[in-house]
C-alpha cells in the first residue's frame, strides 16, 4: 500500500472518530494530495549526469559570483529541485576538474 | 483489435481466451486527407522496400519482469511468479539491497536473498540481481548527505564496495550470472561524478569476473534513451567492463516519434559502430513510471524491430499471455513507423502477421494498409493479449473491412505486403523521412527570429520548451521588435519565479547527434544594456561530445542598440538530452536579456575554434 494511500485511510478513520486528531490527519491527508499533484505536476526530467562546471571561472558573473561547487549546486538544484551539500558539491567538481 | 461486420464475434472468440479490455480505445473517422496520408506512407515504404536486401528475421526478445520479490509477502509469491511464467516472463531482475545484505561493514545476511532468489530459480527464472543502493554506513559522513538520500550516494572507499560484490558474485556463483552495477545512474539515482559510476562499473566487473568467469556485467545507460551518454559510456575505458547496455524507456508523453531516433540511432551508430559492439547486447531495463500498458506492449514490439535481447518490465505491466502468443513470430521489417500509424511486419507460422498501432485513433480501410490476400484471415484477425476494445460498434461487413487501429497494438493477418515493407530495423533516415515536417538537412542555417511574425521559429524552437525549469520566458515587443525576455529574480524563496535560461531544441533533421562532426556558428541577437558596462552577459550551455559545456561568458555592449554575438563550437553533440539542445544563460547579470533572434550555421572545418565575437548591428 502506498504512503499516501494509507495517510488517506486514516484521515479517514480519524475523522469519524471526530476531535483535534482528525484534524490534523485530514491536514495530513491534504499535504499528501498536494505532495502527489505537485510531483504529477513537474514537468519531466531526466537529466543524466551533474553539468560540467569544469569550463567555468569561479566567482565572476558567468558562475553567478559563485564557486564552482555552489554553481553546480544552484544549478542542480534550480533544475532537479535536490540540493547537494557542500561535500558532495565539491567532490563532483574535482572528479570534473581532474576529467577536464 | 476490431473488425468491423465481425466485432461480437470476435469479441466472442477474445473473452473465450480469458482476454479482457484494458482500456478503451480512443477512436476517430479520419478525413480523406489523414486516409492520403496513410497511404502515401505505405506507398513509400513499397518503394525503398523494393530496393532493399531481405534481413534476416529476429526472434522476439526474453521478456523479463522487474519485481524486488523481498518486497512481496511470502504468502502471495509462489502466486505472483506463476503469474508471471504463464505470461511467458524468462526472467526476474531485483535489487540486491547492500544495506540489507551488509547491515554492518563485513557481517553478510543472506538468508532473505537465499529464500527469493531461491523461489524463482525453482519457478523455472532466471535472476539477475543489481548491486546496489549504497550502504549507508559506507557514505563519509564528511559529505553530509541528508539522510533519506545516503543510498543514492556513493561508498568512500572502493575497497568495501569491492568486497561486496565479491561476497555477493561468490554466494550466487552458479545461481546468477547477470550482474547489474547501481540502477539508471542518473542525478536522482546516484549522487557523483559519471567517474565515479565508472570506477565502480570497473571494479564491480573486475571483482565478479575474478570469482566467476562467466559471470556478465550489465551497465545501465544514465538517461532515457541517451544516445550522447550511451555513446560515451561504451567510448570510454570502463566499456571492456560491461557486457551488456540496458536502457530505459520514457513515458511518451503523447508523442511515440521521439523515442524511436534516439532507439534507431541507439541501434545502428552506438551499439553498431565497431564488431565489437554488434556483439554487446541491448537490453530494455524498464522505464519511466506512468508508461501505460498499451505502451509498453508498443515499446516490447518496437524492442524486437530494434534487435533488443530483453526486455523487462513492470511486473504490474506484464498482461496475460503477453509474450507466449508471439513466441512463433519473427521480426521482419516495418510498413510504417509513425507518427499516426505504427505497423511492424513478422513471419508467422500462418503467414505474415501485420502489428499496427495508432496514438491518435484510426478507422481505415484494410486496403489503405495494404491489398488483401486471403479475406477470411483478415476478418478473423487475431486479437494480441489485452484483447480488443469493447467499444467496437457492430457494423455490416464491408466489402472492403474496415480496421479500427487504437494505441493498443493489434495484429492482422491475411495482407499481401511482400515487397511493400522495408526489411530490418528503421534507421536514422527512415525516422527522420517519417516525420511530418520538411527536410531541413540540405539547408546551411536555420533560425529563430521573432521579429518575423510569419515563421519566427525555422528548425529552432524555443516555444515548445517554456515549461522546463528556469525557462519560463515571455514574447515581448521592445523598440518595434518581438524578442525573448528572461525573468530573473535573486530573492530568496523565489526561485520559481527565477528563469535566467532560454532554451532551443534543433531539427533533428538539421543536426542530430553527429559527435562534433560539423563545426557550429550560433549567433546571438539582442538588445543593448542602458545600465552600462558589463551589467549584462550571457553564455550558452550545450550538450557536447562529453557531456553539458558552457562557452564563454559574452558581455552585452552598453545602450540601447542590437547587437549580435556570434560563438563557434567544434565540440556540439546534439542529441536532445532533457528534451533540449543547448540554452542561453543569462544568470549573473543585473538585467534581464532580451533576445530577438538566434541563428546557428553549420561552418566549414578550419575556423579559429571555440569563442565569441561580437559586433553592434545598430
Amino acid at each position: 500500500m502506498s504512503p499516501n494511500l494509507l495517510i488517506w485511510q486514516v484521515a479517514c478513520r480519524a475523522t469519524k472518530g471526530g476531535g483535534e486528531m482528525s484534524k490534523i490527519a485530514v491536514l495530513l491527508a491534504v499535504f499528501a494530495l498536494v505532495g502527489m499533484l505537485a510531483a504529477l505536476a513537474a514537468p519531466p526530467a531526466c537529466a543524466a549526469e551533474y553539468h560540467n562546471v569544469a569550463g567555468l571561472e569561479p566567482w565572476p558573473p558567468e558562475s553567478n559570483y559563485m564557486s564552482l561547487a555552489g554553481c553546480l549546486r544552484w544549478m542542480t538544484f534550480r533544475e532537479q529541485g535536490v540540493w547537494l551539500s557542500m561535500g558532495e558539491a565539491k567532490r563532483i567538481v574535482n572528479e570534473q576538474l581532474q576529467q577536464g | 483489435m476490431a473488425l468491423h461486420g465481425r466485432g461480437e464475434a470476435h469479441r466472442q472468440r477474445a473473452a473465450s481466451a480469458g482476454v479482457k479490455p484494458l482500456l478503451s480505445t480512443r477512436s476517430r473517422k479520419p478525413g480523406p486527407r489523414a486516409r492520403l496520408c496513410v497511404f502515401l506512407i505505405v506507398l513509400s515504404c513499397a518503394v525503398v522496400g523494393a530496393a532493399s536486401s531481405p534481413a534476416p528475421a529476429t526472434a522476439a526478445p526474453l521478456l523479463g519482469a522487474n519485481l524486488d520479490l523481498t518486497r512481496l509477502p511470502e504468502e502471495h509469491r509462489a502466486q505472483e511468479l506463476a503469474r508471471l511464467s504463464a505470461a511467458g516472463v524468462h526472467s526476474i531482475r531485483m535489487p540486491l539491497d547492500w544495506n540489507r545484505v551488509e547491515p554492518q561493514p563485513g557481517r553478510f545476511l543472506w538468508q532473505e536473498y537465499d529464500a527469493v532468489v531461491d523461489a524463482a530459480l525453482g519457478s523455472g527464472f532466471e535472476v539477475v540481481l543489481i548491486l546496489g543502493p549504497c550502504a549507508e554506513w559506507a557514505v563519509d559522513p564528511a559529505w553530509h548527505v541528508p539522510p533519506g538520500e545516503l543510498c543514492c550516494s556513493i561508498p568512500q572507499s572502493l575497497d568495501v564496495w569491492e568486497r561486496y560484490a565479491r561476497a555477493a558474485v561468490s554466494h550466487f556463483k552458479g545461481r546468477v550470472h547477470y550482474w547489474q552495477v547501481r540502477k539508471q545512474p542518473n542525478m536522482r539515482n546516484f549522487r557523483g561524478a559519471h567517474r565515479e559510476y565508472l570506477r565502480l562499473l570497473a571494479a564491480a566487473a573486475r571483482q565478479a569476473r575474478e570469482v566467476d568467469p562467466a559471470a556478465r556485467i550489465i551497465a545501465p545507460e544514465a538517461g532515457y534513451l541517451d544516445d550522447a551518454a550511451a555513446d560515451r559510456l561504451l567510448c570510454s575505458p570502463a566499456r571492456s567492463s560491461c557486457d551488456v547496455l540496458g536502457f530505459y524507456l520514457p513515458a511518451d508523453h503523447g508523442d511515440l516519434s521521439r523515442v524511436l531516433l534516439p532507439w534507431a540511432v541507439l541501434t545502428h551508430e552506438v551499439l553498431g559502430q565497431t564488431q565489437a559492439e554488434r556483439r554487446r547486447s541491448g537490453w530494455v531495463l524498464g522505464g519511466e513510471e506512468g508508461i501505460s500498458p498499451d505502451l509498453w506492449a508498443a515499446y516490447y514490439f518496437l524492442a524486437w524491430a530494434f534487435g533488443v535481447e530483453r526486455c523487462y518490465l513492470p511486473a504490474e505491466a506484464v498482461r496475460g499471455d503477453f509474450a507466449a502468443a508471439f513466441a512463433e513470430l519473427s521480426y521482419r521489417g516495418f510498413l510504417s513507423v509513425g507518427p499516426e500509424l505504427w505497423a511492424l511486419v513478422f513471419d508467422g507460422a500462418t503467414g505474415t502477421v501485420v502489428i499496427a498501432w495508432s496514438p491518435v485513433g484510426l478507422e481505415v480501410p484494410v486496403t489503405d494498409i495494404a491489398p488483401i490476400a486471403d479475406a477470411d484471415l483478415v476478418a478473423e484477425a487475431a486479437p494480441v493479449p489485452g484483447g480488443p476494445s469493447s467499444s467496437a460498434p457492430e457494423k455490416p461487413a464491408p466489402a472492403a473491412p474496415t480496421v479500427r487501429i487504437g494505441a493498443r497494438p493489434v495484429a492482422l493477418r491475411g495482407l499481401a505486403i511482400d515487397g511493400l515493407f522495408r526489411a530490418g530495423a528503421p534507421t536514422r533516415r527512415d525516422v527522420l523521412a517519417a516525420r511530418p515536417r520538411p527536410n531541413l538537412s540540405a539547408l546551411p542555417m536555420i533560425y529563430a527570429d521573432y521579429s518575423m511574425p510569419e515563421r519566427p521559429e525555422f528548425g529552432l524552437s524555443n516555444r515548445s520548451l517554456r515549461q522546463l525549469r528556469g525557462g519560463t520566458i515571455t514574447e515581448e515587443l521592445a523598440q518595434g521588435r518581438s524578442g525573448l525576455r528572461t525573468h530573473m529574480t535573486c530573492r530568496r524563496g523565489d526561485e520559481e519565479l527565477d528563469n535566467p535560461w532560454i532554451y532551443f531544441d534543433v531539427d533533428d533533421g538539421w543536426l542530430y547527434f553527429d559527435r562534433g562532426k560539423n563545426r557550429l556558428a550560433i549567433t546571438v541577437e539582442c538588445q543593448g544594456c542602458p545600465l552600462g558596462p558589463k551589467k549584462l552577459g550571457f553564455n550558452i550551455m550545450y550538450d557536447a561530445v562529453d557531456g553539458y559545456r558552457f562557452t564563454r561568458w559574452q558581455w552585452v555592449d552598453p545602450g540601447y542598440g542590437w547587437h549580435a554575438y556570434r560563438f563557434e563550437l567544434s565540440d556540439v553533440s546534439f542529441a536532445n538530452r532533457d528534451a533540449y539542445d543547448f540554452r542561453i544563460n543569462a544568470k549573473g547579470s543585473k538585467q534581464d536579456a532580451f533576445v530577438t533572434a538566434v541563428t546557428l550555421r553549420k561552418v566549414p572545418c578550419g575556423g579559429d575554434g571555440e569563442g565569441a565575437r561580437g559586433h553592434s548591428t545598430e
